[in-house]
């Protein structure tokens, strides 16, 4: 199981370098999280983080021990993604109220107001509302990316939530969004660049709210500029973009892909649109598919999402050395014991996924996987059968050739 | 003329006690019929609360409720109880999986609020939970589309609301705060509200919340009801301006003060929201009351934002000359009016 110990991709390289240099292991696909993870305890046991927030609130209990209470529930979040197989690993986000929260509150420039629902979820957070042009002051993640990193030998990526969506889901008040969003842009380079100062090997910038520029000009263009202006000057860490909640297709590729990121996340069961994304993701880059369903206690079937990683694979020469698997967004929306059964598969899929073709894969594979293909497209599939067909899936590696890419989403027009 | 009815969306705080009653019988040291004492009690303190500040149409307060999907789920046949998820901040709730046919087998609320109306002679709303809502917060193993889930829920709630009606009630509200947030599912809350209010001789209210109502207007028009309760504080009625545009034809409740604030807004702010609503609504078709449930405030915060929304009423009412008879039950002509068809 010596893929656990190393991140896929691209990513994987930059974080060895980071480590040291040490050699990459080779084509292995990796699993990882969105971002957020349920911070609610397994059935059964006590849910200590929520009343140590009522002891908190009532002022029973000071900031420190709260906060020793959320470092428990880091630790037990990062132990079950390492027992899932997963790397890069995140925090889960439990110390985070909302994704808008935490960067509003500590850079200067912001109030916290009233709560608004998140995108077409059952939760909610609170609307920053600007009142000056946003200014960055201090860390806000490191300490926790560091936290959250001490507790693992793998590697540990911090999430940031993006300027256009932070800007997208403010009141903008008297600065107006578009200077919100370029001064928020400027104000996360700085937290980028202390994360990659800091040693985070993977910084993953999330822009949800990229499902809502369509074919708006205007929107387009903000949104390049505010990328550019945020990775300006970023090195030495991996940068990836991470859309979900919706696919951004309607933004096009020369607005998702114009900024200098690293790799891309993108949300594949909100709709088949982001297929589109990833077809024509520049095949140097890396794309984690975010092909397991995290609105739904549905289980996913687990030769989907293998379907899904090695057709990301087939796209633009990419190579399974530059693809991943993740949720389709955070699992925070599901209970905790049907989120581990999702990450569980992740990590399962992963490890399938960097099989060769070959006897092992088509035992590990339900024979009646043949049909794969034609139940993600609706499609009768001819000819074939059995478990030979279903390891032939895994014998996509090259984009040019092989029957996935010959019956995927090949074009805009298959993708819609 | 009369108008500008004072009512709540429909949940207030429960009491401490209450709040302890429901660990400790969660935790199986309280029996359901201590338990179901307790709330009796907490619903009778909240109804003399409302008689005594004179709010028009009164609520039972939701004192026997944890989340609104959740409780209705757990009555219906075809759904389990999930694990805990959050919402937000501290608060969190067991979200409800549909794993066969959803179906009515028993009425959920009736005696619920047949208790809160022997306790008073002023009307009580029937509160109920709204299909689209239940569907929408619920995570669904069974069916093969949103729509068919949805539908079996409205055929549910359709009955629970005949059977609300039946028993007196003259004012039924079926919240559906998840409407605002998909609007190209707008059409299939209207659908299943159809099905709700079919040849229901009762005010039909729905409350949504939390949601980009700029957008969603005119098209909210098209949900089949008498009244639309929304909150307009927690958007600096914003929506008013919409409602130069497009007229809003149907009884409106509106929300006057922010229910995730603990601030307790003054009664000039209050009046000075009313009057701005009554620049484009007639008084005789409005309902004032808070934006939302006030479960999430303190007993005292929730009771002084009701208090400040009565007084604020009662110099408007003066002001004005408006009177407080409430209008007669049942389907009103708003009920049939949706959106304007443009072109």
């Amino acid at each position: 199981m010596r893929y656990h110990r190393r991140p896929g991709p691209h990513v994987r390289s930059d974080v060895e370098e980071r480590r040291g240099g040490q050699p990459a292991l080779g084509a292995l696909m990796f699993a990882t999280l969105v971002g957020a993870y349920p911070r609610t305890p397994l059935p059964g046991r006590p849910f200590r983080l929520r009343a140590a927030y009522g002891q908190l609130e009532r002022g029973e209990t000071d900031a420190a021990a709260f906060r020793a209470v959320q470092d428990e529930v880091v630790r037990e979040v990062v132990a079950e993604q390492e027992a899932a197989g997963l790397e890069p690993l995140t925090d889960g986000q439990v110390r985070w109220e909302d994704a808008q929260t935490p960067f509003a509150r500590a850079l200067d420039g912001f109030e916290i107001t009233g709560l608004l629902r998140y995108f077409d979820t059952n939760t909610y957070y609170r609307q920053p509302r600007a009142v000056a042009e946003p200014r960055w002051t201090r860390p806000i993640t490191v300490d926790d990316w560091r936290f959250a990193s001490s507790c693992t030998e793998r590697a540990v990526k911090q999430c940031v939530t993006g300027p256009y969506t932070l800007a997208r889901l403010s009141d903008p008040g008297e600065v107006g969004r578009e200077r919100l969003t370029l001064a928020l842009a400027e104000a996360l380079n700085q937290e980028l660049r202390a994360l990659a100062g800091a040693g985070c090997p993977l910084v993953q910038v999330d822009e949800n709210a990229a499902i809502l520029i369509g074919d708006d000009e205007a929107e387009r263009r903000l949104f390049r500029d505010a990328q550019r202006r945020l990775l300006d000057g970023v090195t030495g860490t991996h940068r990836s973009l991470a859309i979900t909640m919706g696919s951004a297709h309607e933004a096009g590729p020369e607005t998702i892909f114009d900024a200098p990121y690293d790799s891309y996340l993108f949300d594949l069961c909100a709709g088949p649109d982001a297929w589109y994304l990833i077809a024509q993701a520049p095949g140097e880059r890396g794309v984690i598919a975010g092909a397991v369903d995290a609105r739904t206690t549905r289980p996913d079937t687990k030769e989907v999402v293998l379907w899904a990683a090695l057709y990301a694979a087939s796209t633009q020469g990419r190579g399974k050395e530059r693809v991943g698997l993740s949720p389709s967004t955070g699992l925070e929306y599901l209970p905790r014991d049907r989120a581990r059964a999702k990450i569980e598969l992740l990590g399962e899929t992963a490890r399938l996924a960097a099989l060769p073709a070959g006897e092992e894969l088509a035992r590990q594979l339900d024979p009646r996987a043949l049909g794969i293909r034609a139940a993600a497209f609706g499609r009768a599939m001819g000819g074939g059968g059995g478990a030979g067909q279903a390891a032939g899936i895994a014998t996509v590696e090259s984009p040019a050739e092989g029957p996935v890419e010959a019956s995927g989403p090949a074009s805009e027009e298959d993708a819609r | 003329m009369n108008g500008l009815w004072t009512t709540s969306v429909g949940s207030f705080p429960k009491p401490p006690e209450l709040l302890r009653a429901r660990t400790e019988h969660a935790a199986g040291r309280l029996s359901d019929e201590q338990l179901a004492a307790l709330e009796r009690a907490a619903t009778e303190r909240w109804i003399r609360f409302q008689e005594s500040i004179g709010v028009d149409v009164l609520v039972d307060g939701e004192m026997y409720r944890g989340d609104m999907a959740t409780y209705f789920a757990e009555e219906l046949a075809g759904f389990e109880i999930g694990g805990l998820v959050r919402s937000y901040g501290n608060r969190y709730y067991r979200k409800p999986i549909a794993t066969g046919e959803v179906s009515r087998t028993h009425p959920i609320t009736v005696d619920a609020w047949r208790f809160a109306q022997s306790l008073t002679d002023r009307p009580v709303k029937g509160m109920l939970t709204g299909p689209y809502t239940i569907a929408d917060w619920s995570f669904d193993e069974h069916y093969d589309s949103r729509r068919a889930f949805v539908l079996d829920l409205a055929r549910a709630i359709h009955e629970e609301a005949l059977d609300l009606a039946a028993a007196g009630a003259r004012f039924i509200q079926v919240d559906e705060p998840a409407a605002s947030a998909r609007m190209d599912e707008l059409p299939l809350v209207a659908e299943a509200m159809a099905i709700v209010g079919d040849g229901l001789e009762a005010h039909l209210v729905t409350h949504i919340c939390y949601g980009d109502f700029a957008q969603a207007y005119p098209g909210l028009l098209d949900i089949p009801v008498d009244q639309v309760d929304l909150e307009l504080s927690n958007s600096g009625f914003e929506l008013l301006e919409r409602f130069r545009q497009v007229p809003f034809p149907k009884a409106i409740g509106l929300g006057v003060v922010d229910v995730h604030s603990h601030r307790v807004e003054t009664v000039d702010e209050v009046v000075a929201g009313i009057e701005r609503a009554l620049d484009v609504l007639p008084a005789e078709r409005v309902f004032v009351d808070p934006d939302c449930g006030l479960k999430t405030r303190t007993v005292e915060e929730a009771e002084a934002k009701m208090r400040v929304i009565v007084e604020a009423v009662r110099r408007v009412r003066e002001a004005r000359g408006i009177g407080d008879a409430l209008p007669p039950a049942g389907p009103t002509p708003g009920r049939r009016l949706g959106a304007p068809v443009v072109g």
